[in-house]
Parts: C-alpha cells; sequence; structure tokens
C-alpha cells in the first residue's frame, strides 16, 4: 500500500483547492488522481502517485542531475 | 517512460553491480527502510544481482506490519457495530487481531469495505448516510496528508457520519529504535523515499550524523586501545636497551646477529623508541581531543533534540490556543462588522412603534373587535362564574355519558346470563356423561399396563418376525436366483448337448475327410475296397492251377514295434509248408502266383472301366514252367476259359502247340513270315 508509481499528466479537470482533480497515464492505464498536494504540476509534468493522490512532482532537473551523478560515478570508478 | 527507462537500463545496471563487485570489499548490511523498496529489489531480483557480501536487510517499512494487534482488534470490533461500515486498505484485511482478522469479521457480517484511496471513504459516506462510515486509517508520512485531506474534504462538505481509527506511524523513530540496539549490525540504510517526497530529508541527516558520529567514536576507542598496548611494548623494549648489565649476557642483544649491542647502537635505537612512542602520545591525545568533542557534539544533539521536541510539544499546545483564540477573534470581527446595521434596523423599528405606524390592518380588525365586544354587553365577572360552574359541573357529563352506556349494556348483558345459564346446564349434563366416560376410560386405562407389556410382546413377536420374514426373503430370493440360474444351465446344457451332436456328425465326416485327403487317403481307401476283390480272384485262380495247393493273402497295414499300424502292401503266400515270402517260392510257382494275380488286377481293371474283359492274351511266360507247371498252365487257362471269349497263347515250346485245338502257326522264311490257321 506504501507504493507511489510515477505517471504523465494528462488532463486537470477540476481545480477547486481540496479536489484538485486530474488524469494521469501510467504508461497506458488513465486514472483520476487527487492533484491539491502538488499545485505546481501542470499537463505533462510526471508526478508521483500513491493512494489516488499525487505526493510530488518528479523535478526534470534533479533527475537528469541524478542521470549525470551516474555518468561521473563511472567515469570515477573508470579512472582508479 | 521517461523517468523510470533511464534507470531500468540494463547496461546501466550491469556497470553499477560490475563497480560494486570491484569496491565493496568487507561485508555490508544494509537495511532499506521502506516496503516500496523490498518490493522493488524482488520484483527486479536486485538482492541476486549484489554480490554476496552485501547482505540487504528489510526494514520496517510496511504500515501493515507494524500495525499493533490491538488497533486491529478495535478495528474489528467497531465493523462488527450495527450500522457501522468499516473502510480499510485491502492488505489490512488478513493482518491477524489478537484472535481473528477482518477478513473473518466480514464473514460473521460485518460491512467492511476495501478502499483504494481514502477518498473513496467520502463517496462511500455520502451515499450511505444512515451509516456510521469509520475509516481504519493506516500510513507512514506518506499517507498521512492523504487522510489530512480526507478529514478537511469531510468537514468542507459537512459530513457527520465519517470518523477516522489512526494507526497512522512515523518512520524517523523506528530508525532510531533500530540504531539504539546494541545488537544491531546496520552498516547503513537506505532512506525511504516516499516518505521523504512528503517530509524532506532533514530528519536522516541528522540520523546520519549522529549515528556516523557514534560509530567514529566506537573505532577511535579500539584505536586508543591498541595505542596504549603499542605504549606498554616501547616501554618495554627502552626498559631493555637502558639495562646495562654487568655480563655481556645481561646487556641488550640485536635481535637479527645475536651480538651484543654497542652503546652507540643502544643510545640510537633507544631515541628511535622515543620518538615512536612520543608519537603515539601525540595521537592519542588528538583521539582524546576529538573524542571528546565528539561526545560534545552528542551531548548537544541530545540538548537540541529535547529542545526540538519541547519546542514543538509547547508548539502543538500554543497552536490549539492559537486556533481557538482565531476562532473568538473571527466570531468578534463578524459581530463587529454585523453591529451598526443591526442598530440602524433598531431605530427604524423604534420609530415604527412610536408612530403607531405598524400593522394597519391587523389593528383595524382590532378596533372591530373591541367595537363588537361592547355591543355584546360582554360582562367579563359573569362569563368567568359561568366557566367555573361549567367546570365544576363538567364530572356529571362525564358519570352521565357512562350511565347511559351501562343502561345499553343491560339487555345484552341479560340474554348473554341466560346463554350462559342454558350453556351451564348443557355442560353439567356433559359434565356427568364424561365422568361415567371417565370412569370407564379409568378403568379401561388400568388395564393399559397389562396391554402395554402385551403390546410390547407383540411388538417384539412381530419384529422377530419381520427378522424372520426378512431373512426368509432373502433366502427366497437368492434361492429363486439360484432357481432362474439352474434353468439358464439347463437351456444351455440342451443346446450345448445338440451343438455337440452336430459337432460329431460333423467330426465324423471330418474324419473321414481328413483320412481321404491325408497323406495316402485315396489310394489306401481305393486299395482297401480293391484287395479284397482281387485277394478273391487270384486264390480262386490259384486254386485251379495248383489243386487249391497255394493261396495268396494280401495285407495293408503293419504293426509297428511301437505299436503303432502302418500303411503297406505286403503278400503272404501259403501252400503245403506253410507261408512263406514270394521270393522264397521257384519260378513255375511265382509265374502261376503272377498268373493268378495278374488276371485277378485285370478282371477288377476291366470291371472298374465298366467294359467286359473279353480277350486273354497269354505273351510267352510257359519258359520256366516245367513240365508239370505246363500243365498247370494249360489248366489254369482252361479254368478261365470260361471267363473269356477268346484266349491267345503266344509260344515257342513245340510241346505246348497240341494242347491247343485252334492254332494260328508263324514261320521264318527266306521270303518273310507265313501264317498257317490250324
Amino acid at each position: 500500500m506504501c507504493l507511489a508509481v510515477p505517471g504523465r499528466v494528462i488532463s486537470i479537470e477540476n481545480e477547486d483547492n481540496l479536489m484538485r482533480i486530474g488524469k494521469v497515464d501510467f504508461g497506458g492505464v488513465i486514472k483520476s488522481v487527487n492533484l491539491a498536494f502538488v499545485p505546481g504540476a501542470q499537463i505533462d509534468h510526471y508526478v508521483l502517485v500513491h493512494a489516488g493522490f499525487a505526493i510530488g512532482v518528479i523535478d526534470e532537473e534533479e533527475a537528469r542531475q541524478t542521470l549525470s551523478y551516474m555518468e561521473k560515478f563511472f567515469e570515477a570508478d573508470h579512472r582508479s | 517512460m521517461k523517468y523510470i527507462d533511464e534507470y531500468r537500463s540494463p547496461e546501466i545496471i550491469e556497470k553499477y553491480i560490475s563497480a560494486i563487485n570491484r569496491m565493496a570489499t568487507d561485508k555490508w548490511n544494509i537495511m532499506e527502510i521502506c516496503g516500496g523498496q523490498t518490493h522493488a529489489i524482488f520484483r527486479f531480483g536486485l538482492d541476486r544481482l549484489l554480490p554476496h557480501r552485501i547482505n540487504l536487510l528489510h526494514g520496517p517499512g510496511c504500515p501493515v506490519c507494524v500495525t499493533p494487534a490491538e488497533l486491529v482488534d478495535k478495528a474489528i470490533h467497531l465493523s462488527l457495530q450495527p450500522d457501522v461500515i468499516l473502510c480499510t486498505f485491502g492488505d489490512m484485511m488478513r493482518v491477524p487481531g489478537s484472535g481473528s482478522d477482518l477478513m473473518q469479521a466480514r464473514s460473521h457480517g460485518a460491512d467492511i469495505r476495501i478502499v483504494y484511496s481514502p477518498l473513496d471513504a467520502i463517496d462511500i459516506a455520502r451515499q450511505k448516510d444512515g451509516n456510521s462510515v469509520v475509516l481504519f486509517a493506516i500510513g507512514f508520512e506518506t499517507t498521512a496528508p492523504l487522510i489530512a485531506s480526507v478529514i478537511l474534504t469531510a468537514q468542507k462538505l459537512g459530513l457527520g457520519n465519517l470518523s477516522i481509527l489512526n494507526g497512522m506511524v512515523r518512520i524517523p523513530p523506528a530508525i532510531e529504535s533500530l540504531l539504539n540496539n546494541p545488537n544491531s549490525r546496520i552498516d547503513a540504510l537506505l532512506a525511504p523515499g516516499h516518505v521523504c517526497t512528503v517530509s524532506g530529508y532533514t530528519e536522516y541527516e541528522n540520523i546520519s550524523d549522529e549515528y556516523k558520529t557514534y560509530l567514529l567514536q566506537a573505532a577511535m576507542q579500539a584505536d586508543n586501545t591498541r595505542a596504549e598496548e603499542d605504549a606498554e611494548q616501547l616501554k618495554d623494549k627502552i626498559a631493555l636497551l637502558s639495562a646495562t648489565g654487568e655480563t655481556p649476557e645481561e646487556s641488550a642483544h640485536c635481535p637479527l646477529c645475536g651480538q651484543p649491542l654497542s652503546e652507540s647502537d643502544c643510545s640510537h635505537l633507544l631515541s628511535s623508541f622515543e620518538d615512536q612512542l612520543q608519537a603515539e602520545r601525540e595521537a592519542y591525545r588528538q583521539r582524546n581531543v576529538q573524542m571528546n568533542e565528539n561526545q560534545r557534539r552528542i551531548s548537544e544533539y541530545k540538548a537540541t533534540v529535547a529542545e526540538i521536541d519541547r519546542e514543538l510539544r509547547e508548539r502543538t499546545g500554543w497552536q490549539r490556543k492559537e486556533a481557538a483564540l482565531a476562532h473568538v477573534v473571527q466570531e468578534a470581527q463578524e459581530a463587529q462588522e454585523a453591529l451598526p446595521e443591526a442598530q440602524e434596523k433598531l431605530g427604524v423599528v423604534q420609530v415604527e412603534l412610536e408612530a403607531k405606524a405598524y400593522a394597519p390592518e391587523a389593528r383595524a380588525e382590532l378596533l372591530a373587535v373591541e367595537q363588537q365586544l361592547s355591543e355584546l354587553g360582554y360582562e367579563a365577572d359573569a362569563h368567568r362564574q359561568i366557566q367555573t360552574r361549567l367546570n365544576e359541573l363538567r364530572p356529571f357529563e362525564v358519570r352521565m355519558q357512562t350511565l347511559r352506556e351501562a343502561r345499553s349494556g343491560v339487555e345484552p348483558g341479560r340474554l348473554a346470563i341466560e346463554r350462559l345459564e342454558q350453556r351451564r346446564a348443557e355442560v353439567e349434563v356433559r359434565l356427568v356423561e364424561e365422568q361415567e366416560q371417565a370412569a370407564a376410560l379409568r378403568e379401561v386405562v388400568e388395564q393399559i399396563p397389562d396391554l402395554e407389556r402385551q403390546a410390547l410382546e407383540a411388538r417384539q413377536i412381530l419384529e422377530r418376525a419381520h427378522d424372520r420374514e426378512q431373512q426368509a426373503n432373502l433366502r427366497l430370493g437368492a434361492a429363486r436366483n439360484k432357481v432362474e440360474h439352474c434353468q439358464d444351465l439347463k437351456e444351455q446344457r440342451v443346446r450345448r448337448l445338440e451343438e455337440e451332436r452336430a459337432l460329431r456328425e460333423e467330426q465324423a465326416v471330418y474324419q473321414e475327410l481328413q483320412r481321404a485327403f491325408g497323406k495316402n487317403g485315396v489310394q489306401a481307401m481305393l486299395i482297401e475296397s480293391a484287395i479284397p476283390d482281387i485277394e478273391q480272384e487270384a486264390n480262386r485262380l490259384l486254386a485251379r492251377m495248383t489243386q487249391g495247393r497255394m493261396h495268396v493273402r494280401f495285407e495293408t497295414q503293419r504293426d509297428t514295434k511301437t505299436g503303432d499300424t502302418v500303411e503297406t502292401l505286403d503278400i503272404h503266400i501259403t501252400d503245403e509248408l506253410g507261408t512263406r515270402s514270394y521270393e522264397t517260392y521257384s519260378g513255375g510257382e511265382r509265374y502261376r502266383i503272377n498268373f493268378a494275380i495278374r488276371i485277378a488286377l485285370s478282371k477288377l481293371l476291366a470291371r472298374r472301366a465298366g467294359a467286359q474283359l473279353q480277350m486273354l492274351v497269354i505273351d510267352e511266360g510257359f519258359g520256366t514252367q516245367d513240365n508239370e507247371g505246363r500243365d498247370g498252365v494249360i489248366d489254369a487257362i482252361n479254368a478261365v476259359r470260361d471267363d473269356f471269349a477268346c484266349i491267345l497263347a503266344i509260344t515257342h515250346i513245340e510241346e505246348l502247340k497240341n494242347v491247343f485245338n485252334v492254332r494260328i502257326e508263324v514261320e521264318k522264311t527266306g521270303e518273310g513270315s507265313e501264317i498257317r490257321v490250324i
């Protein structure tokens, strides 16, 4: 139950504070998700969804940074 | 998928695994905190990809697993209350309480709904406003805001029938409790990502700092202990070098060559050892300083943590008070805002009241009523007196009514009494009758035990009889079966006998045929039927030729040594000397035998061919005969003369010529042969 799954926001239907609802595409499976906790999330953003709520927006910059850490790690490993 | 595929690339993962293999030289115990991480590790088989030196420990990060049994018991108890709907995540259904689980409660009729999202509980509460809906809220920091959202939404919608059974727990205290355990062997933690998405990293950085310090402290302590031992050894060595003994044996020796060390060597070594000792002492001091510093930091951390905790507790109290005050202030503000308007309204109403400018229709009606009252000459006192009197007399009205009802009831009552009297008389009569009957019945009743006993006996007899009948029926059935079976067998036997007879006939035919088509079948049959004829005819002729001296016998079967019989054709000839074989007879005798048998055979063949053998030609054949024999042949020819129309004898013997009356003489001359009929 503690699982959170990433998905892409494809529409936002209700902008009401508590009930900010949108449709999220999980690699083909589309579900209605509460977006109240991620007011900054817009269409095409990737969000992390737990039990029907988006609990975070996946930061593209952060993801890219993590990937670059990987690259650096390998370079360093290669040199040593 | 974006942000996922990059992390799941097999190339990158292989690179990582080989790097980890190279770098991880020691054993590592790494605990992942989150159930989601455990799930991912097993789903992608990461535990099998990693080297054995890396030992993954599965942490407490499953809210379902850490939920205490008492809380499950509470949930079960609530779910079994009337008109209660319990909403829970599916994972909780099979989690055991102290006695049973939610699955069992549901089978006992509890209304338990499995929800995917806690918001589903809101929908259920709205649809079932007659029920009390309880959301069993289980989860870590990740789930906490969801439950908060449910509470806020319910408040906004004014839902009065939704409650929360709170089972929310926090991760950091669990981690600290694990790390504080003296048996804990955890080298590293994988922080719970989803929890951090909600709560941030700060708490985990603090944990990392604090426990890293602890680990450092332990390592320094070990270094110091070792340094103390080293220092002791150095001191011993210095003491040894300093001891300048009286004899060479007592003074210091080189450990390599065993020679006593010279004074300069000794002082050189001594200064080197002392330098080492000094360095050790310096390092020891530095570590002590560092350890004190660490200790101070730990104390500071703890003080800070205690301070933060206290502040947190206070803050919660203050927040609660603040909320209450804010509420009061808001109410006051609203009241302040409403005040001028209300005062204005009050002024208007007061003016209206003073000017009597309110409700003109009602006031006109009032005037009219007052006028009517004065017209009626209404006296309030008289009205009151009458009213009082009326009240006094009211009980009598009630009593009058009761009396009237009673009177109307009298006549039916009397009729009822009469009917009842009549009924009583009838009943009495019947009572007497029934008493008589009862007496009679009592007598019967007295006999009942006897009858019962008899009945019991009879029943037993009946039962035994039934048993016997049943057994007899069984035997009868068995016997009937047997009889039927026997009849079947009988019919079968008749059929079989019939078949047997037919088969025997067939067998006889087949045997005949077998013999006929056997190895010597046809010949044997022919010989068997022909031999007696030949024998008879040959014996007739032979008897005539030998004056009954010789006799021939054909044998077609011979006994073997083994006792079988075989087909054969032996000719036994008997004369006055007994039976001998054909070869032992003289030429003349043999001629006579041959002659007899040939003629017999010829006659048989002729008869078989359906022709009469009419002519007999004897070509030579007299040469071997002596005179007597020749006579015999002639006798024989004469003997068969009547059987043939013509007998032609060919001979070169002069003596024989005269025997025959009719002759054809053939003579060879120079001009060819001449014939003469005499």
